[in-house]
C-alpha cells in the first residue's frame, strides 16, 4: 500500500529535514553552534539518493505527483541549488548573524516546495508548491531584518509576487471551470477533444496563467520585482532563489504550456516569442547600464530566462532537452558566481559594485580566476557550459523555424558579454584601490562548494554528452 | 435566479477592483486587502463554477486558497511590520532605498 507513496519520497525528505532545523533552532541555546546547515544536506542527499531510486520508474503518488524522469531531472538540479546554497551560506549566515535554524529551515522548505513544483501534474497543487517556495521565499529575502534594503526588497517581492499569483489562481479557476479537471493530463485531453476554435474564456485561462509563470521566471515585462529583491537579499540567498526558483518555474511552465495547452499551441506561440525576445533584449541592454554586481547579475538572470523561454517555444525534441540542460548549467554557474558575490562582502562594506572587484587578482588569484571562468560560462564562451547550453538552445530554434529569434538571441548574449569582460577587465586590469578587499578566511564547506560549481562548469562545457542524454531520456516520459 | 454568467462577472469585477487598488492606492494595508479581494473574487469564480459544474470540488478548492490567502496575509504583515520600525511609513512612494 505504500507504494502510492513513493513518488512523495523525494520532497518528504527535505521537508523532515526542514521541521529537524525548526526543532533544532526551539531547542538551541542562544549562541550556542549547531549543525544545521550540515542537518540539511544530510536530508537533500536523502532525497537525491531517493530520486536516483525513481529513476525509470514513473511512480505516481494521489494522481497528483508524478515523478517522472523530466520531474526527477530538475529535482536533481533542484537539490544540488539546494545543498550548494546551503553550503555557501554558512559564512554568510555567521557574518551577518542570522537566525541559523529559521534560515537554513525556510531554505529547505522552499526546496521542498520547488520539487513538489517540478513534480506536479495537477494545476492546484501546482500552485500550492507555488506558495509553499514563493512565501519561503519572501521571508529569506528579507531575513536581515535589521537593514531597510532588505526589507524593502521583500516587500516589493512579496507585493508582486502575491499579486501574479492572484492572476495564477484565476487561471486555474477557468481552466477547471472550462474542461472540468485541473489534472494536466485531463485538461490536455479536453483541449484536444474540443472544435477548431477555442472558447475565449480558455484563452482568458491560459492567459492568466501565463502571466503567473512570467512573474515567477521573471519574463518581461513582468521582471520588475527581479534587480529589486536580487539587490536586497543576502547574495547566497539571491543565488538560491535565482536557480532554483526559476528551475521550478520552468519545470511547471514547460509542463503546463507544452502538455497541457500544447493543442493551443498557435495561440500562446506568438505570444512566447514576443516575451522571449522582450526579455532577452531587454535583460542584456539594461544590464549592460548597471554598476552594481548583484543587479547586473539580475539582469543577466532575466536575459537567460528570455533563451529558456526560446527553448520552450521551440518545443521540438532537441528544445525541450535543451531547457533541461541549460537550466542545470544555468543554475550551477549563477550559483557559483552568487556564492562567490556572499564570500566577497564583507560586514562593513557591502561590496557590491563592479568597482570594487578592482585588482582582486592580485589580493586573491583564485577567487577572481573562478569568477571569471562563472562569468565567461553565462557569457557563453567555450569550454564552459554556459556555450554548450546556448548552442543547444539556438540549434533547436533553428530547427523549430524560429531563426529570428535565434538571431536576437545570438545578438543579445555577443552585447552581454561586454557586461560580463567589465568585471574582468575589472579584476584583472585595473590596479587596486586604496582599499581593496580583504576576504577573511573561506570555511572549508564554502571552499569545497566553489571547486565543485567550478567542476561542473567545465564538465558540462568539456563533456556534455551524458548530461545531454539524460536530459534528453527525460523529456521522452512526458510529451 | 442569477445564472453562472452573472457570477462571473460579479467575481471578473472584484478581480478588477483588487487589481485597480494594487496601483492606485497608497498605503501597504490597503495594497494588501486589494490583493485579498483579487483571492476572493477568484474564490467566487470557484464556486460559481463549481455550482455550474455539479461538483463540489470548486468549495473544496476554495478552502486551500483561503489557507494559503491566510499564510501569505501573515508574512505580508510581518514585512510590513518591519518595514514600518526602519521608515515609520506605510507610504510605498517612501520606499526609495532600491530603484523600483
Amino acid at each position: 500500500m505504500f507504494n502510492s507513496l513513493s513518488a512523495i519520497v523525494p520532497m518528504a525528505c527535505v521537508t523532515a529535514a526542514a521541521i529537524a532545523a525548526m526543532t533544532a533552532e526551539a531547542f538551541r541555546a542562544p549562541r550556542e553552534r549547531m549543525p544545521i546547515g550540515p542537518l540539511g544536506i544530510v536530508g537533500l542527499i536523502g532525497a537525491a539518493i531517493s530520486t536516483f531510486l525513481l529513476w525509470n520508474r514513473n511512480a505516481t503518488s494521489f494522481d497528483m505527483v508524478v515523478a517522472d524522469n523530466f520531474g526527477l531531472f530538475v529535482t536533481w538540479i533542484l537539490i544540488l541549488v539546494g545543498i550548494l546554497s546551503i553550503a555557501f551560506s554558512s559564512p554568510v549566515v555567521e557574518r551577518e548573524g542570522l537566525p541559523l535554524g529559521e534560515y537554513y529551515a525556510l531554505m529547505l522548505f522552499a526546496t521542498a516546495g520547488m520539487i513538489l513544483m517540478a513534480m506536479a501534474s495537477d494545476l492546484l497543487l501546482i500552485f500550492l508548491a507555488l506558495e509553499v517556495l514563493s512565501l519561503a521565499v519572501y521571508v529569506l529575502t528579507g531575513i536581515r531584518r535589521d537593514s531597510a534594503v532588505a526589507t524593502e526588497a521583500a516587500m516589493k517581492y512579496f507585493l508582486l509576487g502575491a499579486f501574479a499569483s492572484a492572476f495564477f489562481l484565476y487561471g486555474i479557476a477557468f481552466t477547471w471551470g472550462v474542461t472540468g479537471s485541473t489534472n494536466l493530463t485531463k485538461i490536455g485531453a479536453a483541449i484536444a477533444a474540443q472544435s477548431m476554435a477555442p472558447s475565449p474564456m480558455l484563452l482568458f485561462a491560459m492567459g492568466m496563467l501565463f502571466v503567473g509563470f512570467a512573474f515567477k521566471v521573471s519574463a518581461v515585462p513582468f521582471h520588475m520585482w527581479t534587480p529589486d529583491a536580487y539587490e536586497g537579499a543576502p547574495p547566497p540567498v539571491t543565488g538560491f532563489m535565482s536557480t532554483g526558483v526559476k528551475a521550478a518555474a520552468f519545470a511547471a511552465f514547460t509542463r503546463v504550456f507544452l502538455a497541457a495547452f500544447e493543442p493551443l499551441r498557435g495561440e500562446w506561440a506568438d505570444v512566447v516569442w514576443a516575451v522571449a525576445a522582450a526579455t532577452m533584449i531587454v535583460g542584456t541592454v539594461v544590464g549592460v547600464s548597471q554598476s552594481s554586481i548583484k543587479r547586473m547579475l539580475a539582469y543577466s538572470s532575466i536575459a537567460h530566462g528570455g533563451y529558456l523561454l526560446v527553448a520552450l517555444l521551440a518545443g521540438n525534441d532537441l528544445g525541450k532537452g535543451a531547457i533541461l540542460f541549460y537550466l542545470a548549467t544555468y543554475a550551477i554557474t549563477n550559483l557559483g558566481a552568487f556564492g562567490l558575490i556572499g564570500l566577497i562582502e564583507s560586514r562593513e562594506r557591502a561590496n557590491d559594485q563592479i568597482s570594487d572587484y578592482a585588482g582582486l587578482w592580485q589580493q586573491h588569484p583564485w577567487l577572481a580566476a573562478l569568477m571569471a571562468m562563472f562569468l565567461l560560462s553565462l557569457g557563453g564562451f567555450p569550454p564552459f557550459g554556459g556555450f554548450i547550453a546556448k548552442y543547444y538552445v539556438f540549434i533547436a530554434a533553428v530547427q523549430a523555424g524560429y531563426t529570428w529569434l535565434a538571431i536576437i538571441g545570438v545578438l543579445t548574449s555577443v552585447v552581454s558579454v561586454f557586461f560580463y569582460l567589465r568585471v574582468i577587465v575589472m579584476m584583472y586590469m585595473t590596479p587596486a584601490s586604496a582599499t581593496p578587499i580583504r576576504v577573511p578566511s573561506i570555511p572549508a564547506i564554502a571552499a569545497a562548494a566553489l571547486v565543485v560549481t567550478a567542476v561542473i562548469v567545465l564538465y558540462l562545457g568539456v563533456l556534455p554528452a551524458q548530461v545531454m542524454d539524460w536530459a534528453a531520456a527525460s523529456i521522452g516520459t512526458i510529451f | 435566479m442569477p445564472s453562472l454568467n452573472d457570477y462571473l462577472v460579479l467575481s471578473a469585477l472584484l478581480f478588477a477592483i483588487g487589481a485597480g487598488g494594487v496601483f492606485m492606492r497608497r498605503n501597504l494595508i490597503t495594497i494588501l486587502l486589494s490583493i485579498e479581494i483579487m483571492l476572493n473574487a477568484v474564490n467566487l469564480t470557484f464556486v460559481a463554477f463549481g455550482r455550474a459544474l455539479g461538483t463540489a470540488d470548486g468549495q473544496i478548492i476554495v478552502f486551500f486558497v483561503m489557507t494559503v490567502a491566510a499564510a501569505e496575509a501573515a508574512v505580508g504583515l510581518a514585512i510590513v511590520i518591519a518595514l514600518f520600525r526602519h521608515r515609520e511609513s506605510l507610504n510605498p512612494d517612501t520606499f526609495k532605498a532600491l530603484k523600483w
